[in-house]
């Protein structure tokens, strides 16, 4: 097995990761996509080596736009591997009796027969979990694009008034709150024919593309 | 009359329709891939390997058909599904680790009624899993084996 050089800065998960499904699986899971759900932060965890006992994985974060480009074969395994968030890899052994007990390190560098060969693209055929993660993403890539209809100045001012927007963790457009002193979630008057548009008090949010809003069990 | 009890019957139990009802008892001549030698793992399921481990990441990972043997309905279509997963190992060093672990070769084996219970072959890629009957020993049962790499190290393209 390759011989690692460790930060020993290690990130602590706290069991907070939670398994969104296989972007690869044969024969077992080859790439999997994981959502810490104290912040949403998506990880991937890489298969890459086993010795006697341990599996090896790499675990990187990764941005929903990357993953959606992966899928829809715009950029290949290795740039997928490459566009990591902060250019952070960490790394983790897992032996079977032991699968919820795993330690997480960080790689001072990623050794080259790590990296993945560099033509390989996404395969749908090896995705069991193709619509779950598609939607998951979807859900996901829909949450960052509240796009403000005035200038951001007119949005601070709008804060200001005290009408900051919170956003539940649950991803429901629908259960979007505002505070106490705000005004309701309203469908704007002009748009309510168009049920991508919704206004908070002047910041209108278009929901881009069609997705299932349904409530997370 | 011969035992027909499954083989890993006390893990099956823990799955509900497990195997499922459309698993059926077959005969014939099918095929698996195996080690040159013979190597203790050649007819163990996948959940029931401990050396080298298999790959999980929890317990969801062990799946129901991982208690049952992968066979194809011809040498053709277990030539051709080897080839296409080991193209697609992700890393160089992984194709020595498919090697090791799936073999190199194909064994023609006879599998009667009384062997255990089959699913029907996928119509693409002719792979079906097989649940076997708790006394009978594959190892017995191989008819022929066949190279799947040329002496070039390529795989052969063709049975």
């Amino acid at each position: 097995m390759e011989q690692l050089t460790l930060k020993y800065k290690n990130p602590v998960f706290n069991n907070s990761l939670v398994r969104i499904g296989d972007l690869i699986n044969y024969d077992g899971p080859i790439l999997s996509l994981f959502e810490d759900v104290r912040n949403g932060y998506l990880y991937l965890f890489d298969w890459v080596d086993r010795i006697e006992q341990y599996n090896r994985w790499l675990i990187f974060q990764i941005r929903s736009k990357d993953i959606l480009e992966f899928i829809q074969k715009k950029i290949t395994y290795l740039e997928l591997f490459k566009n990591t968030v902060k250019n952070t890899y960490y790394f983790t052994d897992i032996i079977n009796n032991n699968l919820n007990n795993y330690r997480v390190i960080q790689l001072e560098i990623v050794p080259e027969k790590y990296y993945p060969n560099a033509n390989d693209y996404f395969d749908k055929t090896d995705c069991p979990s193709y619509d779950k993660i598609v939607s998951f993403l979807l859900n996901k890539k829909s949450e960052n694009l509240y796009l403000p209809n005035t200038s951001i100045s007119s949005i601070n001012n709008h804060r200001t008034q005290s009408q900051t927007v919170i956003r539940k963790k649950s991803r429901n457009l629908n259960e979007m709150q505002v505070n106490s002193n705000s005004p309701r979630l309203t469908r704007h008057p002009l748009t309510a024919p168009n049920k991508n548009r919704y206004d908070i008090t002047g910041i209108t949010i278009i929901r881009r593309s069609e997705f299932n809003y349904k409530k997370h069990a | 009359m011969l035992n027909k009890k499954l083989k890993y019957k006390q893990f099956l139990e823990n799955y509900t329709d497990c195997p499922s009802e459309d698993f059926k008892e077959i005969s014939g001549n099918f095929c698996r891939w195996i080690s040159i030698n013979d190597y203790e793992n050649n007819f163990k399921p996948l959940n029931i390997i401990t050396n080298p481990p298999q790959r999980l990441l929890n317990d969801s990972d062990k799946l129901c058909m991982g208690y049952g043997l992968s066979f194809f309905d011809s040498p053709q279509n277990a030539l051709n599904r080897y080839s296409t997963l080991f193209e697609k190992q992700k890393r160089a060093h992984l194709k020595e680790i498919f090697k090791t672990d799936k073999g190199t070769q194909i064994a023609v084996i006879k599998i009667e009624h009384e062997d255990g219970l089959a699913n029907e072959p996928n119509a693409t890629n002719g792979h079906f899993t097989f649940h076997e009957y708790e006394l009978v020993e594959f190892k017995e049962k191989i008819k022929s084996r066949i190279n799947i790499f040329a002496d070039d190290g390529t795989i052969n393209i063709e049975i």
